[in-house]
């Protein structure tokens, strides 16, 4: 894992804390300042998968913008509330990590 | 492939890589920021949906009319609050109001009020007082105008006569919303006008122009108007000997308790209309054509000369005081007329908003 997506993974779980913790309106001062920070780091976490090229990683980049964006203004952009883009936000950066372990070879000599 | 396969010259690339990406994502940030906020903040409510008005043209005890233009086809809802609640109008036409009351007016079109006055529906009686704004000779569409305009809607009178040229220098459709819908916009929102005409009217299709877009009640500023006790008998350009016969059968008209003529050309001693006026208790006449506010006695009746709401005097020996005139001013300004059921008042404000000549009637 790099530090591009260490770093939105912690913004992605700071923000989760702050929806869980803080009521709104005054969460979306939180959630709204991770979501610009988690913008740029998205932006340079997808840059960061393309040399070298790992499609799944990209992917999470990619949807991270835009979940980054819908964690800035709070949610109300599909009506949802601030702590589903936060969730997810943490979830896509374990998501490549997951899946890779979820499709890892078996280990020699276990089995049949 | 690992980072570890990376040689050092591609971990390079993507070092700039990912710089140029996340300075990137800021720019687009800052670009979003700033067209958030300009349209949030910065960007003014989309245009006035109205080409003219709307502005009040009728006003009676127990109902109002206004009119307006609008340029797309839309729908206009208006209503007026007044003590009973909220009253809607049907065709521009509000009914069954309460005579002598303030109703608040507000046209919405698409939902969203654009436009907003009020106005006070006729009295029965002369107990609560009737306030109405003379002017004359104002439709030049200059400062001056404007500057009366705004002291006459800060007055609130209850209508506006005027006494004629109400466009300079003709009364075309081109140019009325120059020289008198924007200049007394602030005025035509809370009162209505009731126009007669003048030279500088008639002379273009014989002031048809300014009769269709003012709704005025009759042809060439020749009509009647009341509101509630107080009649207007509004005689056009001069008062001839068809003006004679139209204002004999005028004042014939029972109902009114205080009557006044409107005319353009100030009547003269000597006309045989004056006896007509006199026998019927006609309060005053209100006229223009001379840039001149004057105030004098013409065969026994007052007569007020309000020809200084806009155009100017012009040269001087065109505009030379009348003599025998107890007032004869220069002053840009219009006439507040304020009549109780004891007493007529008078009271002529120039552009500056300072009472220059005030004068009452028992």
């Amino acid at each position: 894992m790099r530090w591009p997506r260490i770093a939105l993974a912690a913004l992605g779980a700071a923000a989760t804390a702050a929806a869980l913790a803080v009521q709104p309106p005054q969460a979306f001062a939180f959630t709204g300042i991770a979501g610009i920070a988690a913008f740029v780091l998205a932006a340079g976490c997808l840059a960061a998968d393309m040399v070298p090229y790992r499609p799944l990683h990209a992917l999470a980049a990619v949807l991270s913008l835009a979940d980054a964006l819908l964690l800035a203004v709070g949610g109300r952009a599909l009506g949802i509330p601030v702590l589903v883009p936060a969730v997810i936000l943490l979830l896509l950066q374990l998501a490549p990590a997951g899946a890779k372990w979820l499709t890892r070879a078996p280990r020699p000599g276990f089995g049949s | 492939m690992t980072d570890h396969a990376l040689t050092p010259r591609e971990r390079r690339l993507r070092r700039g890589l990912v710089a140029l990406a996340m300075a990137c994502a800021v720019l687009v940030l800052v670009v979003i920021a700033v067209l958030v906020y300009w349209r949030l903040y910065l960007l003014g409510p989309s245009g006035d949906p109205f080409t003219r008005g709307p502005f009040v043209i009728r006003l009676d005890t127990t109902g109002a009319a206004l009119a307006w233009s609008i340029e797309e086809n839309s729908k206009v809802e208006l209503t007026a609050a007044g003590p009973d609640g909220t009253v809607t109008a049907t065709g521009g036409r509000f009914t069954g109001l309460r005579p002598g009351t303030r109703y608040l007016w507000t046209a919405s079109v698409g939902g969203i009020g654009r436009a907003a006055g009020s106005f006070r529906t006729a009295p029965l009686d002369l107990r609560d007082g009737v306030r109405f704004g003379v002017i004359g000779d104002y439709g030049s569409g200059n400062d001056h105008e404007w500057a009366v305009g705004r002291t006459l809607a800060a007055a609130r009178p209850d209508f506006v006569t005027t006494a004629g040229d109400n466009s300079y220098l003709v009364g075309a459709p081109q140019v009325l919303d120059r020289n008198i819908f924007e200049p007394l916009h602030g005025v035509m929102l809370n009162a209505p006008l009731w126009a007669t005409e003048g030279e500088h009217d008639l002379i273009y299709s014989g002031g048809a122009a300014v009769t269709s877009a003012l709704h005025l009640p009759g042809p060439r500023g020749r009509y009647v108007v009341h509101y509630g006790p107080v009649q207007l008998v509004l005689l056009g350009l001069e008062a001839g000997a068809p003006e004679l016969d139209f204002a004999r059968r005028a004042l014939a008209e029972p109902g009114a308790l205080v009557r006044f003529v409107v005319v353009h050309r100030p009547i003269q001693p000597g006309n045989p209309i004056l006896p007509v006026l006199r026998r019927a208790g006609v309060a005053a006449i209100l006229a223009g054509h001379l840039h001149r506010y004057e105030r004098r006695t013409v065969g026994g009746l007052p007569e007020f000369t309000v020809g200084t709401s806009g155009e100017g005097p012009g040269a001087a020996e065109f505009t030379k005081a009348t003599p025998g005139a107890a007032v004869s001013l220069l002053d840009y300004g219009s006439l507040l007329v304020d009549v109780s059921s004891a007493s007529i008042a008078y009271t002529f404000v120039d552009e500056r908003g300072r009472v220059l000549d005030r004068w009452s009637e028992p």
